[in-house]
């Protein structure tokens, strides 16, 4: 946990070096920033989820004990989102503080986002987590097939955290939160159906 | 049908494609007429058109080998997915080649973040990595698996980001492509809509066939079916 | 009405004037690209024959 909350930190580092000192477009980006920071911490919070387990078999063990597997889906994906949020939460003020954002609207909104955007992230990464981990190339594969998927989210998720950031004139905030549920809908119902047939023997 | 015979009718069709094929280009680059506005780059759409049209249909060909697949595990099914799947990428990647030529002169521009554009490039990265996940996984029934499933995430996704992507950009104008109205332009426009669709055909045969060939090779008995859930053998 | 006839010939006829190379480039492109897939397709399936 300690290396994923410094790798994002640095991560968000890098950002501000790379696009240069000029304040005012590193304010303007700051949602992007922060989207992407936990989009790259993310592959290493899902390789990690499933990393302990295939060294020990424990995948094998899972499939043992009588438990539903949509049921190790849904414990699995909702603790990848959890783990996220939290480092959302954790980057939030860096990102303030590093970056001279303020909140323009209500935290509460943010924290919100922050929550349906990780679990954008944790329905797919889970699912493809519990594939990239049996494959080879693993650290490779997982990001290549996870991104491509993610991209709608990441544009709600990051739109959304821009409004966040410079207010919403235009009420657009909302739709973007409509987006973003629906992608959760529509992909956590997908990883329920098709968790099982991914860790079956 | 004896191999001699099969091997003469294959090679009939394929002249016959190749004629279909050189026809339509000579109705595109020679007997259309140019375009009011655009006079002759216009006629990188007679080409451009019909591979983007093969490309959606070659990945809703992967996409229903899928879902088919989850239901009725089959070899067949599963070579047909990889051979969609590939010919999605080919064609994908050519037909946007071709887009963004064309956009040079007309728009201005080599790219421009317009939704069905941004959405066909995603889906090409989506594709690339399908086709990674078939590298990556040595196991035959596991690998045809987590296809499936990729495929489909792959499939479901494709709404989603082209309504994001339009949505994103939705403060700017979007050019939209012309409409060919032109009799002869139409009639230059079906001709290679036929052609590619024929070519589709025949790659997806081919590719196809070496598809199933490695499967066959791979299983210990080769008329195994896959362990699926209700294993047929096919 | 020559300054019509000058604004005309400056303003043109909206078309895209020649732009084969355009043309050229794309149809060599697909056409390259496809037949060096079809190229790969086939040794693929020479091979796919010979291990057979």
């Amino acid at each position: 946990m300690n290396a994923l909350v410094f790798f994002s930190l640095a991560t968000l580092l890098l950002f501000s070096f790379a696009l240069g000192p000029d304040t005012a477009l590193l304010r303007r980006n700051a949602g992007g920033y922060l989207w992407l920071a936990l989009l790259l911490s993310s592959v290493l919070a899902l390789g990690e989820s499933f990393r302990v387990e295939r060294e020990n078999a424990a995948l094998e063990g899972l499939r043992l004990i009588p438990v539903d597997s949509r049921a190790i889906f849904l414990s699995k994906g909702l603790a990848n989102a959890a783990l996220l949020v939290g480092l959302g939460v954790l980057l939030v003020p860096v990102l303030v503080g590093l970056l001279d954002v303020r909140l323009v609207l209500p935290w509460s909104r943010l924290f919100g986002l922050t929550v349906l955007g990780c679990l954008a992230i944790a329905a797919p990464g889970t699912l493809y987590g519990a594939i990239a981990s049996h494959a080879r190339a693993r650290d490779v594969l997982l990001p290549l097939l996870l991104f491509p998927i993610l991209i709608p989210a990441l544009v709600a998720a990051a739109k959304a955290t821009a409004l966040v950031f410079e207010g919403d004139p235009m009420l657009q905030f909302d739709p973007w939160m409509l987006l973003l549920a629906c992608f959760d809908l529509i992909y956590w119902a997908l990883g329920v159906v098709l968790f099982p047939r991914v860790i079956e023997e | 049908m004896d191999v001699r015979t099969k091997r003469g009718l294959e090679t009939a069709a394929l002249l016959a494609v190749a004629a279909i094929f050189a026809y339509a280009a000579w109705v595109g680059l020679v007997w259309a007429p140019p375009d009011r506005e655009m006079g002759d780059v216009q006629r990188i759409m007679y080409a451009h058109v019909p591979m983007v049209q093969m490309m959606l249909l070659a990945g809703t060909i992967n996409f229903v080998c899928c879902v088919l697949y989850l239901f009725r595990a089959s070899w067949k099914t599963d070579a047909l997915a990889e051979a969609s799947a590939e010919i999605t990428l080919v064609f994908g990647a050519i037909g946007t080649t071709l887009g963004s030529i064309w956009g040079r002169p007309t728009w201005g521009v080599y790219w421009a973040w317009d939704p069905r554009l941004t959405t066909v490039a995603i889906l090409l990265v989506a594709y690339a990595g399908y086709m990674a996940l078939r590298r990556f996984v040595d196991d035959p029934e596991r690998r045809a698996v987590w296809a499936a499933v990729t495929g489909i995430v792959i499939a479901v996704d494709v709404p989603i980001i082209y309504f994001s992507v339009k949505w994103w950009k939705s403060l700017h104008q979007v050019q939209s492509s012309p409409r060919t109205v032109d009799p002869q332009m139409v009639y230059a426009l079906r001709w290679n809509i036929l052609a590619f669709f024929l070519l589709l055909i025949v790659f997806l045969v081919v590719r196809y066939r070496i598809a199933l060939a490695a499967r066959v090779r791979e299983t210990t008995v080769p008329e195994a079916a896959p362990r699926g859930r209700e294993a047929v053998a096919s | 009405m020559s300054t019509l006839g000058t604004v005309l010939a400056a303003v043109g006829e909206g078309r895209i004037r020649g732009g084969w190379e355009y043309v050229r480039t794309a149809y060599g492109i697909c056409w390259t690209g496809l037949s060096l897939y079809a190229l790969s397709l086939w040794i693929r399936s020479r091979r796919s024959e010979e291990r057979k």
